[in-house]
Order: C-alpha cells, then sequence, then structure tokens
C-alpha cells in the first residue's frame, strides 16, 4: 500500500464506529459494576506494524494485561485490548470485589477480565456490522501477558505478511478509580482493504 | 409553518455531521444547515445565528455536551435541542432530561433524526 492507509474521512467514520461501540460498552460495564464509566474522546491511527509497536512501547514500558479475539467477516482481523496491570487488577477488584484483592492473575481474574474485554470489543464489531450492514463472527478472548512488545510480536506471528495496526485510543475511567484500556485491531493489508471498500459503500448512501 | 428552518449540527464526528445534513437535505431541502466541530465553535455559532434545531454531541474534543448546554440554551431560547450521543449510560441521559433535551442514541438514523425535528415541530 502507498499513501495514507486510511484516509481522513474513512478515520473519521471508524473513530466515530468506534466511540459508538465504546458507549455501549460503557454502559454495559456501569451497570457491572454500578457507577458512571466515563469516556474520553477516541483517537483513530493506521499504522504499520513497526510504528505501532514503537508508538505502544513509548505509551506502556511496562508490564500489561492483554486480551486478544479474531474477528472475521467481509475484514477480518485481531482485536487486542491492552490494559497496565495496575489497570486490569482494579477493573477486576471492581467487578469481583475481594476475589482480586491483589494483583496477581489467577484463573478468576483471567474470567473476568476476559469477559469484560469480550463485551467491549464485540460492542465495538457489533457497532461496526450494524452500520456497514455485515456480519463480523468473533472468536474466543485470549489473555496475553507481558510487555507489549512481546505482546505485539506474538500478533506478528499470528497475522499475514505486511499486517496493519489501527490503534483506537480511549480512555475510560470510574470516578476516582483510573482505569485505562487501548483498543487495537491488527489486520492484513487485504483485509484493510476490504474495509475500505465496505467504508467506501456506506459513505457513498450520504454523500451529497 | 416549517420553511426555512436553521439548523446547527454541533459534533466532531464529520460521519455524523453528514449524516444529519443528508437527511435534513433529503426531507426538509429548503432548510439550512450549519455546523460546528467543537464545543467552541458551537458557541461561536450561537452568539452569531438564530437556529430553530440543535443536534448536540456529548463526547467532543473541548467541551462536553453537557457542559455547554446551559450558554447554547442561553444564548439559543427559541431552538429545540436534541442529544446525539454514543453514550448510552442512564445517568447520563438523566442528566439531559433534568435541563429538558431529549437524549437519542447513536449510531444515527432517519427515524431518529425526524423523530427529533418533529418534536421540535410540536412544540
Amino acid at each position: 500500500m502507498s499513501g495514507p492507509v486510511l484516509s481522513e474521512e474513512y478515520r473519521d467514520t471508524l473513530s466515530e464506529l468506534f466511540n459508538i461501540g465504546m458507549g455501549r460498552a460503557a454502559q454495559s460495564l456501569s451497570e457491572m459494576v454500578d457507577e458512571e464509566v466515563i469516556l474520553s474522546v477516541p483517537s483513530l491511527q493506521a499504522l504499520r506494524y513497526v510504528e505501532a509497536l514503537d508508538l505502544f512501547t513509548n505509551v506502556s514500558n511496562g508490564p500489561i494485561n492483554a486480551v486478544e479475539q479474531h474477528f472475521d467477516g467481509r475484514f477480518s482481523g485481531n482485536a487486542i485490548i491492552f490494559y497496565t496491570q495496575s489497570s486490569s487488577a482494579e477493573l477486576i477488584r471492581h467487578i469481583v470485589g475481594d476475589l482480586a484483592a491483589n494483583e496477581s492473575f489467577g484463573e478468576m481474574e483471567e474470567e473476568a477480565l476476559k469477559e469484560v474485554s469480550n463485551i467491549i470489543l464485540n460492542a465495538c464489531f457489533g457497532c461496526l456490522a450494524e452500520v456497514l450492514d455485515c456480519e463480523l463472527k468473533s472468536g474466543v478472548p485470549v489473555i496475553i501477558t507481558g510487555d507489549i512488545g512481546a505482546v505485539l510480536k506474538k500478533q506478528r506471528g499470528n497475522s499475514s505478511v505486511d499486517p496493519l495496526v489501527l490503534s483506537l485510543s480511549m480512555q475510560f475511567s470510574l470516578p476516582n478509580k483510573a482505569i485505562e484500556g487501548q483498543v487495537s485491531l491488527i489486520m492484513a493489508s487485504e483485509s484493510i482493504r476490504n474495509l475500505v471498500k465496505e467504508l467506501e459503500r456506506f459513505s457513498s448512501l450520504y454523500a451529497m | 409553518m416549517s420553511i426555512g428552518k436553521k439548523v446547527l449540527v454541533v459534533d466532531d464526528s464529520r460521519l455524523t455531521r453528514m449524516i444529519f445534513t443528508k437527511v435534513i437535505a433529503t426531507n426538509y431541502p429548503q432548510w439550512n444547515v450549519s455546523q460546528a466541530i467543537d464545543g467552541k465553535s458551537a458557541l461561536k455559532a450561537a452568539q452569531t445565528k438564530k437556529f430553530d434545531f440543535i443536534s448536540l454531541d456529548h463526547n467532543m474534543p473541548d467541551a462536553t455536551g453537557l457542559e455547554i448546554l446551559p450558554e447554547l440554551q442561553s444564548l439559543q431560547p427559541g431552538a429545540h435541542i436534541g442529544v446525539f450521543t454514543a453514550n448510552v449510560q442512564k445517568v447520563l441521559h438523566g442528566r439531559f432530561t433534568a435541563l429538558g433535551v431529549t437524549c437519542y442514541k447513536k449510531p444515527l438514523d432517519q427515524q431518529q433524526i425526524l423523530a427529533f425535528i418533529n418534536e421540535g415541530l410540536a412544540v
């Protein structure tokens, strides 16, 4: 691919679809923790794999917990939601209470984090599928732990040649409890092209 | 009468502004639609022009819809204002309802936009 991976128009469209998906996820989270969830304004970047590695390493150079979920349809890829370990522990503590009183990562904590991430990621998949009028199937969520470089390298190994990273940065937080997450999609170039086709078709519906 | 109404669409998403504008242009071709990309430009537009309808986003880069709503209402007492947001949490919608505006859930569709317009025309 030459030139920008996604035009400004399509980045805007994708950002808004994620914004809607995260808004739905926040409602679900809010019901789970019985508190209002505050959302930041999302920003979306389309990056080459090496650029994403640099960006994420700068954002978080400590250990992380991540949940990865495959999606497949007219376009496909892997979605990952990254949490710092302190954020994921705090999030789990809110959901399962004292069961997660420390930052050790047992089976219960893994299940809780996978379920929350499943809700967030499927809200995003659901919104993309609904608005773009297509079906997206999602796989089971998988926990990955380690430093962010190791997580991305594992993803790089699972992807085809020339994967691209759509990085959605969106913070969600609970009052007085800074819990941050970042959602990213890793897609092969062919799949990005299919996604762009869907965005083109959708945008043509509203062209003036 | 619904001839020559003026609409302000406040949203940082180009997609949302585009959908709103298209629906209005299709159903009310004689109406005029202005757009504001954030809270600051929304207030600036509201200071310089009278609007009949204002669609307001909540989650914007420089301010939330909830933060600028009271000033918008003060500047545009005759405008029918609706909030179109992806944030569907009941507590937030309750705050908007307390300020006298209706919340609509994104993604936008023609039905919701026309419901908002009809609500305003009925007042």
